[in-house]
């Protein structure tokens, strides 16, 4: 059974990463641009980031067999630095309109300040602009009030509910998510945000309307293989297939259709790869026998 | 080296190419009006709108099943994604009706190139023997030289005429090595032979030789490359390994 993780920092992950993914059957992933664990102080290092989503790391990805896509925006974090926010915003229209990119993200909130909040709206109406859907980090810290938050600030930019991605939910936010009518993304980390039983409980209770499960595995303690693990738990506990495939599949796909650049036909037909061809001799592949297969 | 020699054959089989596959796909309209707003663009965001319309507009992505074409340069055109080649032919639009002052269009092109994404970068490889002046897009050219991303090197170092016309003799032999080294089928590169010296000959042989010492095998056109011009004393020392030298 194919699988998509619609948010995973890639660029943070091994070639071994990519391998077992493979394996597990992922078929797609989605990786948004974030912060790398410490801010960045000049906005040529942000261009190399955005130009590294939408060059090398797609051609890494399809190295082993996984479409690549992604999404562009300014993080939250990083929003706190206000001049250099200020440049980030000049480049982003650049990068936006890639093909391959699927959403405007992650944005939102993180101490829900008031830097932040501009540059949560300003890239809100860039997502207007350009047609894209927005990817909502909610977060960490006084999740509920700033995951209520997100979408109140969405609703007043009169962002249509089904354009808009609210991710990193759990049980205290899924119910008012879902309600609004927002897709609800779900993070599977093996100590934080959610668990696989946890996740398990949600599509039982909820069903499978709307709701996706990703890894968002980076840096940090994570699992890249998020997504076919939290399948296999919700297999076990006789969680109809359907359900299972719109959560680990079909609801990715058509959360982003709306940006145009998602479509299971870039990997669905004439996706072979070949190592050898593409990359034998590489930093990749260093001395190793290369692959061949069909996605 | 006279351009006209290397770069029109190959400029006109793109030019030819792309209309065909206008002409058939019925992009004709998109096509005209894009190249009609490449020639009034005069910074990079103009140029970026143009490809992001092209982008949206264009959703065919792959080339249409074609008979067997036998020439590959001309295969290359064909396989080429359309809404890319479009992209290309604007930016040729862009560079040849430039109103903006001339010593902009160098960098501009530059930026392109830096914020492009892996197609698109192939694009602006592909289309360099189509500009006018293309010894002011050197350093772009380099930088693909330099890439690993292998189907953008490709884009430069194989069946392209840009690097013979403009690179200098070490940016030529160290792009020719680094084919080697990621495994292109070296017989591809335009002016293989016009553009050989001896110096490559002996960096090729120290290839070999190393190859030889871990006991893996070596393309035939390779060693043949190198024994173009190869001094007579190397000439001595890669006879001598031959009979080992595992050739495929």
């Amino acid at each position: 059974m194919p699988y998509i993780d619609p948010h995973i920092h890639v660029s943070s992950r091994t070639t071994d990463d990519y391998q077992r993914m493979h394996a597990a059957g992922i078929v797609a992933v989605v990786e948004p641009a974030f912060w790398l664990g410490q801010p960045r102080t000049s906005v040529g290092t942000f261009q190399d980031y955005f130009s590294s989503l939408i060059g090398w790391e797609r051609f890494r990805a399809s190295q082993f067999g996984i479409r690549h896509y992604c999404t562009i925006g300014l993080n939250s974090k990083e929003a706190n630095n206000e001049p250099l926010a200020d440049e980030v915003m000049e480049i982003l229209p650049l990068f936006i309109v890639k093909d391959g990119v699927v959403a405007v993200g992650e944005i939102g909130y993180d101490d829900q300040s008031d830097a932040e909040d501009k540059y949560f709206r300003l890239q809100i109406e860039l997502g207007k602009k350009f047609e894209k859907p927005i990817l909502v980090h909610t977060p960490h810290r006084a999740k509920k009030e700033g995951t209520l938050r997100s979408m109140d600030v969405l609703e007043e930019h009169q962002v249509p509910p089904h354009m808009a991605i609210i991710d990193h939910n759990n049980e205290e936010t899924v119910k008012e998510v879902l309600d609004r009518g927002y897709w609800a993304g779900f993070t599977i980390y093996p100590d934080t945000k959610m668990g696989k039983e946890r996740m398990a409980n949600v599509v039982q209770e909820y069903g499978s309307e709307r709701i996706i499960v990703n890894s968002s595995a980076d840096w940090g303690v994570s699992n890249p293989l998020s997504v076919p693990d939290c399948a296999a738990v919700m297999r076990e506990r006789g969680i109809d297939e359907s359900h299972i495939r719109k959560v680990t599949y079909q609801n990715a796909i058509e959360s982003y259709a709306a940006s145009g650049q998602f479509n299971p036909s870039d990997w669905e037909e004439s996706f072979s790869f070949d190592q050898a061809e593409l990359m034998e001799g590489n930093s990749v592949l260093r001395g190793q026998k290369p692959i061949t297969g069909t996605s | 080296m006279d351009q006209n020699s290397t770069c029109s054959g190959y400029s006109n089989s793109y030019r030819e190419i792309f209309q065909k596959r206008i002409v058939e796909s019925g992009y004709e309209a998109l096509s005209a009006s894009a190249l009609e707003a490449a020639s009034n663009a005069t910074t990079l965001s103009d140029l970026i709108e143009v490809w992001a319309t092209v982008g949206a507009k264009c959703r065919e992505t792959t080339a249409p099943e074609t008979p067997e074409i036998a020439d590959p340069v001309q295969a290359r055109f064909m396989e080429l994604p359309l809404r890319d080649m479009m992209k290309s032919m604007a930016l040729e639009r862009a560079c040849g009706q430039w109103t903006g002052p001339p010593e902009n269009f160098t960098p501009l092109l530059a930026k392109l190139y830096q914020t492009a994404d892996v197609q698109e970068q192939q694009a602006i490889i592909l289309v360099l023997p189509l500009l006018n002046s293309g010894e002011r897009f050197i350093h772009v050219a380099t930088e693909a030289a330099r890439t690993n991303i292998v189907p953008v090197f490709s884009s430069l170092a194989l069946n392209n005429p840009f690097p013979q016309e403009h690179f200098t003799e070490n940016q030529w032999n160290q792009m020719v090595l680094k084919a080697i080294f990621v495994g292109c089928d070296i017989t591809r590169i335009a002016g293989l032979a016009e553009r050989h010296n001896p110096a490559l000959s002996e960096t090729i042989f120290q290839y070999v030789s190393e190859r030889n010492s871990a006991s893996r095998s070596v393309p035939r056109s390779v060693v043949e490359l190198c024994e173009r011009a190869l001094s007579d004393t190397s000439q001595h020392k890669l006879n001598a390994i031959k009979s080992d030298l595992r050739q495929e």
